[in-house]
Order: structure tokens, then C-alpha cells, then sequence
């Protein structure tokens, strides 16, 4: 009786080991999902960032040529050419932020499979676990008792 | 003026976030679980299998291993046993192997234990030495060893440490045991021939002497000597040493041994004493040491105490015999002279018939003389003299006649003879009954005279007039039952001499006072007849004893110094009596 009873236990506590193992995976695929909105929200506003800052730096820029007598917007001065190098160089920056944001959606996306998937491995393999421990068991015990329980 | 700058890059990069690919992991730890719970069972299932061949091997070797008696024949023979299975095959030949040795060790263990139990046994029985059983017992693991050496030496190796370690504990109880045993029985044969020593050679020691002989079943026995006693003594404690004796037992031994000795030689000189015939020379043979060499030695070895009383002994010895002597002659003459009274009695009826009718009156003489003679043999000398006068009165054809009127001449002889003798007795020159009988058929006395005389001499063997003259004989310092001076150089004369005035006066005043009585005489008299025998030695050891400030013991050492050898028995006399009176006087005078 105590065989039966100790048999159940271990197959009991593998099956709810398991089952908690693959609980704590589906939390973990929600984090990940989280964590990659924030990630990619935080890129978004690093590329806003840079856009309000070359405007900035073109503004001064403009201010500071019109100060020493040279046209800001005339084609060919060197603000010109200045302004165009400095928007060159923030859409760049900028479009490396969008495209961050995008692959931490993706791979967010991506980590969250993963541990869904791991979550339902854990629970297949813990029910198999559970049995095999279950039929160790009964092997074991039935090798302590003699040929009476084979 | 402010100088125009560009916008400046934020240096940045695209950004690939880590994955956990835990679904791969996951699947991984899965079945690595699954394989490992997989191996698990294997292994369950191996095991049991494995218990299952080395069981079924264990079974086959305990099955299939050698019987008691193989490997006893194997023992005997010297020959090699074989172990079921193979010590380098599969688990099920190995295990039979295994169990096959195990179950030979514990048999060959077994029998080895018997085997040595057996052996103990036999050593017990038959008392065999410690060394017989140790070699029995190499014989025996030596022998179980060489029937596995071949076949196992290593289980042969650790067989023979455990038989060898069973056999010496087996051994060293044996040997306690057996030394044990060796001191019991040494010391018990110690003590029987102790035993021995005490009852049978001890005790002998003085009459046997010493077997000085080295052979056992020999014997040579020399006189004892002191040096040879000493030497017998410390032979015996040298085989108590020997038979393990401890310190306070030899001393116990010594002091009963010289205790023995002391008995032996005390035994030795009372018999000595009470053996010889002349107690005086022994006495003074003691006191010189001029004494046999067995009772010189006796005396040389007793100690102090017993050498005082051996003299003390010897002197007791030869006053008690010439008390003896006194006594049994004192009988001797009591008892003679009733009988002399008795026939007397008888002989006077007999004698007044013979007066009137010679022939009847003779027959009937003749009867009662024959008959005491063949009774009473002591009188037979006496009786002889009046039998022949009587015969040769008849055959000379005379008539016993009693005369008128007695002889005058014989009245006077007797009268000086009453007088002058000193005791009524059998010797020579001495008047008694039978004389008068013979004075009498002579017809040379009247009956009346006869009677008389008769009275007289009677009167003499009252108790009264004996004890009468015993205290004159004390006080003259005769001894008793002396009745002529032998002595050489007649030391007695004088006295004897006064001794027979003094009985001739007290026979004077028995006669002629009716109302005498002897004791009463004596003590009115007897000082005028002592004065004058007293000679001044007598009288120095008188003063001696007359000294109340010396104990008992001081006078008697005295009195010995100042003993002249001669005089011994006298002044023994004057010792004893003085001692007496002391002790009468000073009542518990004994120190």
C-alpha cells in the first residue's frame, strides 16, 4: 500500500514539477512580449529625438549664417550645404531607431514563441517523465518484495 | 562669431535583442530526463539479473564444495581440494568460487577447530607438556593449509592466520593451565613428602639418624648430627622454594619444622630418661653432658627451655623411682609380713596339737606350710626353714616339746635384736614371725613368750609406729625404704645407726607405757637424736633455705651450685623437704 501510495506521489509531483516548470514559461513569453513593445517604443522616440534634433541644429544654423550676412537657404551657400548634411546624417540615425523598433517587435514576437512552445514541451515530457518515474518505481519495488509482484 | 557646426550622428546601430531559445531546451532536459530514467531501468533490470546469476553461482559453489571427509582425505594425504567455478569466468562461476572457498574455509575452520579441541583434550588427559600441544597444533594447521595452498593461497594464507590465532589462544590457555597444574601437583607431592618427613623421619630422627643416601631407592642412614639436621631443614625449604611456596609459607614451614624438631628431640630425651635404668647416672649424665651422642645432640638442638626441663625431667625421673622403688618395697613387706601373720595364725593351733599329738600336730603344720608355699611363692624362703626344722625334728625322733620356761640366752639375743634392728623385715640378722617360729619349735620359747614376742613384732607394723618412725627416718634425712648403707663411703652409717636407737627406745616405751602412742613419742624425742647428725654442709644449705629473701627458683640454683656430686640424693632430700615447708609457709610460694 505505503509502494502504491509513494508510486502516486512521484508521479504526482513530476506531473505538477512539470506543469509549473511550463506555467513559469508562459510567463516568461509574456514578459518577452512586453519587453519587446517597450524596446521598440523607446527606439521610436530615439528616432523622434533625432529628428527635433536636427531641426534644432538647422534652425541654429540658419540663425548663425544669417548673422554673419551669409543666406541660410540659398542654393550652393555653405548653410546650405551644411543643412544638408545634417539631415542626411539624422534620417540615417533615424531610420537605424525605426528599424531597432521593428526587429525588438519581431524578436519579441519570436522569444514569445519560443517559450510557448517550451511551456508545451515541458508539459508533454513531464507526463512521460511522471510515468516513467511511475514504472521505475514499481520495478524497483517489485525487485525489494521479491517475484510476488512481478 | 559663433561658429556653424553639423548635426552630429548618435552613433548608433541596429540592435538584434538575445533570444532564449527555450523550446530547444526544453526539449533537451526533456529527454535527457527520459533517458536517464530509461538508463535507470536498465540498470534495475542488470542488477537483478546480476543477483540473480551470482545467487544462482553462490548455490552451485556451496553445492558442489568439497565434503568434510574430502578434505579430510585431502588432509591426510596432502593433498590439494578444488573449488567449484572459475575465480576469473562470469559473475555466476566467480560467485560459485567464492562461495565454494567460503564454504571449504569455514569447513577446514571447523575442523581445524576440532581438531585442536580434540588435541587440547588428549593433552589434559594424558599431562602432555605445553611444547606437545604446539607442535600438534602446527601439525594440524599446516597440514589444512596445504590442502587449499595450491588451489587458493591467498584464502590458504588468511585460513592459516586464523587457525594459527585460534591455536595459540588454545595454547596459551593450555600452558596457564598446565604450569597451573605442575604447581598444584609439585606442591602437593611437596607436601606429602612433607607429610612424611613429619610423621616418619622427624619423630626418628634421633633413634634412625639421617639417610644421607643420594638414591632414592636407597638409604644410608648416619647419626644425626646438628649440622646434618640443618642441613635436612634447609633441604626442605629448598623444595618448598622449589614446589612455589610463598615467603610467608616458607616461614610458617620454618617454624613448624623447628617446632618438630624440638618435639623429636623432647620425645627423644623423655625416652631416654624414662628408659634407663639407672636414673641417677642419667640425671648427672645430663647436668655433665656426658651422655650418649644421639641424646647429646638431641640435647645440643633443643632449646634452652627444653634442656631445663629435660634436667628437670631426669631428676624428677630418678626421685620418682627411687619413690618407686620405696613404695613397691614398702608393699612388698606390708604384704609379707600379713601373710607371715596369717600363717603365724594358722601355724600356732598346729603347733599346740604337736604339743599333745607330734604326728597330727606336724601333718597339720606341714599342710599350711605347703599350701602358702604354693600360694604365696614370696614366702616360700621363709616358710622352707620352718618346714625342714619341722621335718627334721620328726625324723631325728624328737617331740616338739613347749617348753616351762623360755631360754634365757634366746629372750636376751632377742631382746638386743628387738632392740638394736631398726625394721622388721626379710633381710639378714633382722627378726620377723618366721624366726620366732623357728625359736619357738626349738622349744626354746613358752607360748606366752611366743605370744609376746609376736605382739612386738607386730606392734611394729602398726601405722602409727611406722609413720612414727618415717619422720624419724625424714628427719635424719634417710631415705626410704633404705635399709642398710651401700653407699661406698657409708654417709648413711651414723644415721642408720641412730635411727635404730631411736626404734629401740620407742619400742622401750611401747612396752613398758600403756598408754604410748608412737607419733606422740617422736615428737617429744626426736630433737635429741638429730642434733648431732648435722654436718656443716647440711647445715650451710639449711641457712641458704632458711633465707626467705630468694625466690624458689634462686635456692634451686643455689642449692645446684653448691651440690656436692657425692651427696646429691641427700641434699636432694634436705632440698625437697625444705621446699615443701617453705611452701607450706609462705602458702603461694611458687616463683
Amino acid at each position: 500500500m505505503t509502494a502504491v501510495l509513494s508510486t502516486i506521489g512521484t508521479v504526482a509531483g513530476t506531473l505538477l514539477q512539470s506543469n509549473a516548470e511550463a506555467a513559469q514559461y508562459e510567463a516568461e513569453a509574456q514578459q518577452a512580449i512586453v519587453q519587446s513593445r517597450v524596446s521598440a517604443l523607446n527606439y521610436e522616440r530615439e528616432s523622434n529625438a533625432i529628428k527635433e534634433r536636427v531641426l534644432a541644429n538647422i534652425a541654429s544654423s540658419a540663425a548663425r549664417s544669417a548673422s554673419g550676412g551669409i543666406s541660410p537657404y540659398e542654393s550652393g551657400s555653405s548653410g546650405h550645404y551644411l543643412n544638408l548634411a545634417s539631415l542626411s546624417a539624422a534620417s540615417t540615425d533615424s531610420r537605424i531607431a525605426l528599424n531597432n523598433a521593428e526587429i525588438a517587435r519581431k524578436m519579441g514576437k519570436f522569444q514569445e514563441a519560443q517559450y510557448f512552445s517550451a511551456a508545451r514541451t515541458t508539459r508533454r515530457f513531464g507526463k512521460i517523465a511522471a510515468v516513467t518515474k511511475g514504472a521505475i518505481n514499481i520495478q524497483e519495488m517489485a525487485s525489494y518484495s521479491g517475484g510476488a509482484q512481478k | 562669431m559663433a561658429r556653424n557646426s553639423p548635426y552630429q550622428r548618435a552613433r548608433m546601430g541596429l540592435s538584434v535583442p538575445k533570444i532564449d531559445f527555450a523550446a530547444s531546451k526544453a526539449t533537451a532536459r526533456g529527454f535527457a530526463n527520459l533517458t536517464q530514467a530509461l538508463d535507470r531501468m536498465t540498470s534495475q533490470i542488470m542488477d537483478r539479473e546480476k543477483i540473480k546469476a551470482k545467487a544462482a553461482g553462490e548455490d552451485y559453489g556451496a553445492e558442489n564444495a568439497p565434503t568434510n571427509k574430502q578434505i579430510e582425505d585431502a588432509f591426510k594425504t596432502g593433498e590439494d581440494v578444488t573449488i567449484p567455478g572459475d575465480k576469473g569466468g562470469s559473475l555466476f562461476e566467480r560467485s560459485a568460487y567464492a562461495s565454494g572457498a567460503q564454504v571449504i574455509s569455514d569447513q577446514i575452520s571447523v575442523l581445524a577447530r576440532k581438531t585442536i579441541s580434540e588435541k587440547v583434550n588428549e593433552a589434559n588427559l594424558n599431562e602432555h607438556p605445553p611444547s606437545w600441544l604446539l607442535n600438534e597444533i602446527n601439525i594440524i594447521t599446516d597440514g589444512y593449509f596445504k590442502t587449499l595452498d595450491e588451489t587458493d593461497p591467498k584464502l590458504a594464507k588468511g585460513f592459516r592466520a586464523e587457525t594459527a590465532a585460534i591455536g595459540n589462544s588454545q595454547y596459551n590457555a593450555y600452558s596457564k593451565l598446565y604450569i597451573a597444574q605442575i604447581k598444584v601437583k609439585d606442591k602437593a607431592i611437596f607436601e606429602s613428602g612433607l607429610d612424611t618427613e613429619y610423621n616418619k623421619i622427624l619423630p626418628r630422627l634421633f633413634d634412625m639418624g639421617i639417610n644421607v643416601s643420594a638414591d632414592p631407592n636407597d638409604e644410608f642412614f648416619v647419626p644425626a648430627t646438628v649440622n646434618l639436621i640443618n642441613g635436612l631443614k634447609q633441604r626442605t625449604i629448598d623444595a618448598a622454594v622449589r614446589a612455589g611456596y610463598t615467603r610467608s609459607e616458607i616461614i610458617g614451614l620454618r617454624t613448624e619444622y623447628d617446632k618438630r624438631i624440638q618435639e623429636a628431640a623432647t620425645a627423644y630425651i623423655g625416652d631416654a630418661i624414662r628408659d634407663s635404668d639407672d636414673k641417677f647416672g642419667m640425671y648427672t649424665d645430663i647436668l655433665d653432658g656426658n651422655v650418649s651422642a644421639n641424646l647429646k645432640v638431641a640435647l645440643d638442638i633443643a632449646d634452652n627451655g627444653i634442656k631445663g626441663s629435660a634436667e628437670k625431667a631426669a631428676r624428677d625421673a630418678w626421685t620418682q623411682s627411687y619413690e618407686d622403688e620405696s613404695f613397691v618395697e614398702q608393699q612388698k613387706k606390708k604384704f609379707r609380713t600379713q601373710l607371715m601373720d596369717e600363717v603365724n595364725d594358722k601355724l600356732v593351733p598346729s603347733l599346740k596339737i604337736m604339743a599333745i599329738d607330734p604326728v597330727v600336730g606336724t601333718e597339720e603344720y606341714l599342710e599350711v606350710i605347703d599350701s602358702y608355699m604354693e600360694r604365696i611363692p614370696e614366702l616360700a624362703s621363709e616358710l622352707l626353714v620352718l618346714r625342714e626344722k619341722v621335718t627334721s625334728l620328726t625324723a631325728n625322733g624328737n617331740v616338739f616339746n613347749i617348753p616351762i620356761k623360755s631360754n634365757d640366752s634366746t629372750i636376751a639375743e632377742l631382746e638386743i635384736m628387738l632392740s638394736s634392728q631398726n625394721a622388721v623385715g626379710t633381710g639378714d640378722n633382722q627378726i620377723n614371725l618366721a624366726m620366732l617360729q623357728g625359736l619357738f619349735l626349738d622349744s626354746r620359747l613358752t607360748t606366752e613368750d611366743f605370744s609376746k614376742y609376736s605382739d612386738i613384732i607386730r606392734a611394729r607394723m602398726n601405722t602409727d609406729f611406722s609413720n612414727a618412725m618415717k619422720t624419724a627416718r625424714g628427719r635424719l634425712q634417710i631415705p626410704d625404704g633404705m635399709i642398710f648403707d651401700f653407699g661406698p663411703n657409708n654417709d648413711y652409717k651414723d644415721r642408720m645407726n641412730k635411727l635404730g636407737e631411736i626404734e629401740a627406745d620407742m619400742l622401750k616405751a611401747q612396752r613398758t607405757d600403756p598408754n604410748f602412742i608412737a607419733s606422740e613419742w617422736m615428737d617429744a624425742n626426736l630433737s635429741q637424736y638429730i642434733e648431732s647428725t648435722d654436718d656443716e654442709e647440711v647445715k650451710a644449705l639449711q641457712n641458704l633455705l632458711d633465707d626467705n629473701d630468694r625466690t624458689k627458683k634462686q635456692l634451686e640454683q643455689e642449692l645446684n651450685g653448691k651440690i656436692n656430686k657425692q651427696r646429691r640424693e641427700e641434699i636432694n632430700r634436705i632440698f625437697r623437704a625444705a621446699l615443701d615447708d617453705r611452701t607450706t609457709k609462705k602458702d603461694n610460694w611458687f616463683d
